[in-house]
């Protein structure tokens, strides 16, 4: 075996063993040296413009950024020589003179200690502790407030452009640039237009990544300093793609929601799942509710269930829906009091389509940025599962050819250097009849066209939605054995609850017992039953016709496990403490079936997750 | 040593009622293109050794050796090469490249085709600045007819290997297009912003290929080198700095205009034999090689206009572009620095911090100064400023602000009486500010200032 090469330089009078092709602010990060810079980001490529991580290195004949600077073998460098601090000083000096950076009245303001602004940060490690050069107090610096859920304070902007890089490296969005030029430089959203006219898709990555408080969350601003609050990760549960989150929580309550740079979405987030979960919800139902003389009343959980239990007894045949945002915890448990305690087989998902039938090899979420062919069968990725959608742009970005099949208009028709439609690329069988067809009506071009572009490729992913043919699905069975496959499913657990035999489908019997969790209707409307039961985290057109209504937990306080698109099992933990009165749903399961007096076999979520896993 | 004849303005008399564009027929009437015939039954690296020879440097203002560059030129060829053709000429004081385009266009076509038979280039860019309307209207036509006239085309210079294709591109108006890779930037499309060195031109220039970028001068004197070869070459100007030369003369002169004269002349025969003498006043001062390279002080008219002599005994970043503004005395040198200045403000593109804040905060101090608002300090914080910027401290990407800096480092230095005339000492209060357990003596108004 080959020793992977080393190259041996020398910071700090540490000597360090680094990468060929690391820059020295990367080498010395690895040793534990943080060199300070602001426009350099771990997760964007270096632009050196803030000449912040300028450094000494033995040789230079002046300071040279650390961030684009490459190791060479010997290199000696000093991070902070006399000369190097005198530069960063003013530096920072000339940062804070150009907008008017009112420190203690920013949300990231704090003490050397506590302070979350990379600029504070640094003025306090170089004791800057006057302004030779005012701050720029004359002029009115605008404030963006148009778009939903953050808002851009240009007074507090350093012109690092690390928002800009986000914007066109991790969305491959291309909103975000400069204007002017010199001093007068500012951010703006395309042509200068405010952000909420934009194309700006508010995924929130430039909020992401800005050093300073110039890209301010509405919510969780002034809510806490990033040494107060508690950062776990965890799962999304917005759609099916399952987006590695760090969650951010204070008091049990979620402030904040960033992408985690470590998962498969590398750091990219949409709107749904950073923004949406902190936005303002329904009433939250704390207890049991029971119809009494038309009204929902609430009463206590045993009153609730027995009145329920004998209802469900009662029936000749009870019918079950769930969410497909639940997980694989609460969807089994949910599937085993029907076929066992209520001997039916009347249950189904609350809505969404059958997944798709797996195929070939499953890609990952990487192999999809990394394509340099990207096949879009059916579905609609940027509307459905956003953050693919932004993969196959970066893929795109980085000269992929994209193919849109799809009989419906969709977002990526604009990136595609193909579009066909899905009766183009029906696959036909080899009988002489089926032949003699394609002879004549030239069906089935599209195949040809679809496998050459596949063959040409060396890492080409087929993304493929629901709904489709058999003979589509032939016609995908037959590219070459280099495709990878994902599968673009909806709803958030689609793919677990297929496992546990769970699929949309309507579903008989007169009474009703519909399991939503934290899922909220929109517009959808329950089937009418004699008698129904809804389980939800929030009051809604739901729970507002059903005749017991029992509480639920929201994502956010569930425990278990969700299989998304690339068939993964994602462990859901709980970020918050659900309030005392509330019960995750196989507890509510187990009580119920002990009350209609066949009880469920487990007695912890363990033993569903080990059945379920 | 000894200048005898025109070269560069050999077809443009002094005369301006004389002066005509010279066409294909005109240009190959009086000698043209031979030089590119000749370079077609040369080597590549036959005609770089020629240039190297030559002692040529850029004359776009770094003064560069133009074979050594050419030389960088990756010999192994895994893709298209490219040449990007500076005539951004923006460097206030300068303007000798559009009197080249503007007259003998297919002087700088054939120094554009012999150049891409030696770094085997297969596009020829050239890179004209925006306001340059008619200019770039000569430079289209007289690629049209070098097309007809098979030079540039599919078939290769007179039917040679080396196939050339050759466009104009219009840069938009701005000063640091100018500077090479935020030329190359323009020129893909982008926003004009240098880029961060290494990889440099050579290596990974326009669209990631190899690029040779070259000033339009430079491109010019390429074919008479090739026709009389480097020893001739040699016989004008200094050891270091050899050849010809255009000098633009401007300011307080009696003739302002384009002079060619040979490398290495003084200060003093430039203004009185090229200019016709001074104008309205005795001279003062003289800003060399376009503003970025500073300002030549009333003692200084012995120094030679060549590419060391300016910077070592002069006190300037170079020669630059020779884009001479002279002075007579009664300038005000704080207004000419303002001026100076607020150029590099205006143009500063807003990439690095130093740059961007330095030159504006150099404006708003000279202003403050000439308003009748000067204060002590405002000079040291002038020099502070200045020689923190620029890519000699290493604190920018490009020497855009090398240029601010030595621009005002002259200036102060040169004229410090009369700077320091408008900026009176001030009466200063003390006072102790409880900073923590420490007492810090503090004057008033400093974080003001």
């Amino acid at each position: 075996m080959v020793a992977a090469p080393v190259v041996n330089i020398t910071v700090n009078g540490k000597a360090i063993s680094a990468r060929p092709g690391q820059t020295v602010l990367q080498a010395a990060a690895d040793a534990g040296i943080e060199i300070p810079a602001l426009c350099n980001h771990p997760h964007l490529r270096p632009e050196g413009s803030c000449r912040v991580c300028l450094v000494e290195i033995e040789k230079q004949r002046t300071l040279q950024p650390a961030c684009t600077f490459p190791v060479a073998d010997g290199m000696v460098v000093q991070t902070e020589s006399a000369k190097a601090v005198e530069s960063r000083k003013m530096v920072l000096q000339m940062i804070f003179s150009e907008r008017s950076h009112y420190c203690m009245y920013c949300q990231m303001s704090g003490t050397a200690q506590s302070t979350d602004c990379e600029l504070q940060k640094l003025g306090y490690r170089y004791g800057l502790n006057h302004w030779s050069y005012g701050p720029n107090y004359a002029k009115n610096w605008p404030i963006d407030a148009t778009r939903t859920h953050f808002v851009m304070d240009h007074a507090r902007c350093i012109l690092c452009r690390r928002c800009v890089r986000a914007c066109q490296q991790i969305a491959a969005n291309h909103t975000l640039g400069v204007q002017q030029r010199g001093f007068k430089t500012m951010i703006c959203a395309d042509d200068n237009v405010q952000f909420g006219e934009s194309s700006c898709v508010s995924c929130g990555t430039c909020l992401q990544v800005c050093p300073t408080g110039a890209l301010a969350d509405r919510r969780s601003a002034y809510r806490g300093h990033e040494s107060e609050v508690t950062r776990t990760k965890a799962v999304c549960l917005g759609c099916s793609v399952g987006c590695g989150i760090e969650a951010i929580t204070r008091d049990n309550q979620l402030l904040r929601v960033e992408g985690d740079w470590k998962a498969g979405n590398e750091g990219m987030l949409c709107s749904v799942g950073r923004f949406d979960v902190v936005e303002p919800k329904p009433v939250r139902i704390m207890w049991p509710m029971v119809r009494t003389d038309g009204r929902l009343v609430e009463t206590s959980w045993d009153k609730a269930l027995t009145f329920a239990a004998g209802k469900f007894r009662q029936a000749h045949r009870v019918a079950g829906l769930a969410s497909p945002r639940l997980p694989n915890e609460a969807l089994a448990a949910f599937a085993c009091f029907f076929h066992e305690v209520l001997m039916s087989n009347e249950v189904g998902l609350l809505y969404g389509e059958d997944p798709p039938l797996e195929l070939g090899q499953p890609a990952v979420l990487h192999d999809v940025a990394a394509s340099d062919c990207i096949v879009i069968i059916a579905g609609n990725p940027m509307k459905q599962q956003k953050v693919v959608g932004h993969l196959i742009k970066r893929a795109y970005d980085n000269d992929a050819r994209i193919i849109v099949v799809n009989d419906r208009p969709t977002e990526l028709d604009s990136y595609a250097h193909l579009r066909l439609q899905l009766q183009d690329v029906s696959y036909h069988g080899e009988s002489p009849f089926e032949q003699l067809k394609n002879t004549y009506h030239l069906r089935g071009t599209g195949v040809s066209q679809l496998k050459a572009a596949v063959e040409a490729a060396q890492r080409p992913v087929v993304l493929y939605g629901g709904g489709l043919t058999t003979t589509v699905y032939a016609a995908l069975r037959a590219l070459p054995a280099k495709v990878h496959f994902l599968p673009l499913i909806n709803g958030t657990n689609a793919a677990g609850a297929a496992r546990l035999g769970l699929r949309p489908r309507p579903v008989h019997g007169e009474a009703l017992y519909v399991m939503v969790g934290d899922d909220l209707p929109d517009g959808m409307v329950l089937p009418h039953r004699q008698f129904t039961l809804v389980q939800s985290a929030y009051r809604s057109a739901w729970t507002e016709s059903a005749d017991v209504v029992l509480p639920a937990m929201i994502w956010a306080e569930m425990k278990g496990h969700m299989i998304n698109i690339e068939g993964r099992s994602l462990p859901v933990a709980p970020l918050l403490v659900a309030p005392k009165s509330v019960h995750a749903c196989w507890e509510t399961l187990l009580q119920l079936s002990m009350r209609i007096g066949y009880s469920l076999s487990f007695d912890e979520i363990s033993d569903i997750s080990k059945a379920v896993v | 040593m000894a200048f005898t004849e025109p070269v560069l303005l050999k077809r443009i008399p002094q005369d301006p009622s004389k002066r005509k564009v010279f066409w294909y027929d005109d240009y190959v009437a009086t000698g043209g293109y031979s030089a590119l015939k000749k370079a077609t039954t040369m080597t590549g690296d036959d005609i770089t050794k020629v240039v190297t020879d030559s002692g040529l440097r850029g004359r776009g203002g770094a003064g560069f050796s133009t074979g050594q560059k050419w030389a960088f030129i990756p010999k192994e060829r895994k893709g298209p090469h490219y040449l990007a053709v500076n005539a951004d000429e923006s460097e206030p004081g300068t303007f000798k490249d559009r009197y080249l385009i503007d007259y003998d266009p297919h002087q700088l076509l054939e120094g554009i085709a012999i150049t891409a038979i030696a770094t085997q280039c297969d596009i020829a860019y050239i890179y004209i600045r925006g306001e340059y309307h008619r200019q770039a209207k000569v430079l289209e036509r007289a690629i049209a007819e070098a097309y007809a006239h098979e030079i540039f085309g599919r078939q290769g210079i007179f039917g040679s290997n080396t196939k050339l294709e050759c466009y104009v591109h219009r840069g938009a108006g701005a000063y640091i297009c100018g500077e090479e890779t935020g030329l190359l930037e323009s020129l893909e499309g982008k926003r004009g912003w240098p880029r961060n060195k290494p990889p440099f031109p050579a290596i990974a220039g326009a669209f990631g290929r190899p690029t040779v970028i070259n000033n339009v001068e430079t491109l010019c004197c390429v074919p008479h080198l090739i026709e009389r070869g480097p020893a001739w070459f040699k016989t004008m100007g200094t050891p270091k700095s050899a050849g010809p030369k255009l000098y633009g003369m401007s300011g307080h002169v009696n003739r302002p205009g384009v002079y060619e004269d040979e490398l290495g002349i003084t200060l003093q025969y430039s203004i009185e034999n090229l200019a016709g003498g001074m104008k309205g006043g005795k001279y003062k001062a003289a800003i060399c090689g376009g503003i970025s390279m500073g300002v030549l002080g009333p003692n200084e008219l012995e120094v030679k206009l060549d590419f060391d002599d300016v910077r070592f005994r002069g006190g300037c970043l170079g020669l630059g572009t020779a884009g001479m503004i002279v002075l007579n005395e009664h300038t005000n040198m704080v207004a000419a620095l303002r001026n100076c200045v607020r150029f590099y403000a205006h143009e500063s593109c807003g990439q690095c911090t130093h740059c961007r804040e330095g030159s504006a905060w150099m404006h708003k101090i000279l202003s403050r100064i000439l308003d009748g608002g000067g204060r002590a300090s405002d000079l040291d914080m002038l020099l502070e400023l200045e020689k923190t910027q620029g890519i000699m401290p290493g604190t920018t990407i490009c020497g855009f602000a090398d240029g601010t800096a030595w621009a005002t480092r002259t200036f102060i230095n040169k004229f410090y009486e009369e700077f320091a005339a408008l900026c009176p000492e001030e009466p200063r209060v003390q006072l102790t500010i409880r900073r923590g357990t420490q007492n810090v003596a503090v004057p008033m108004g400093s974080n003001t200032r």
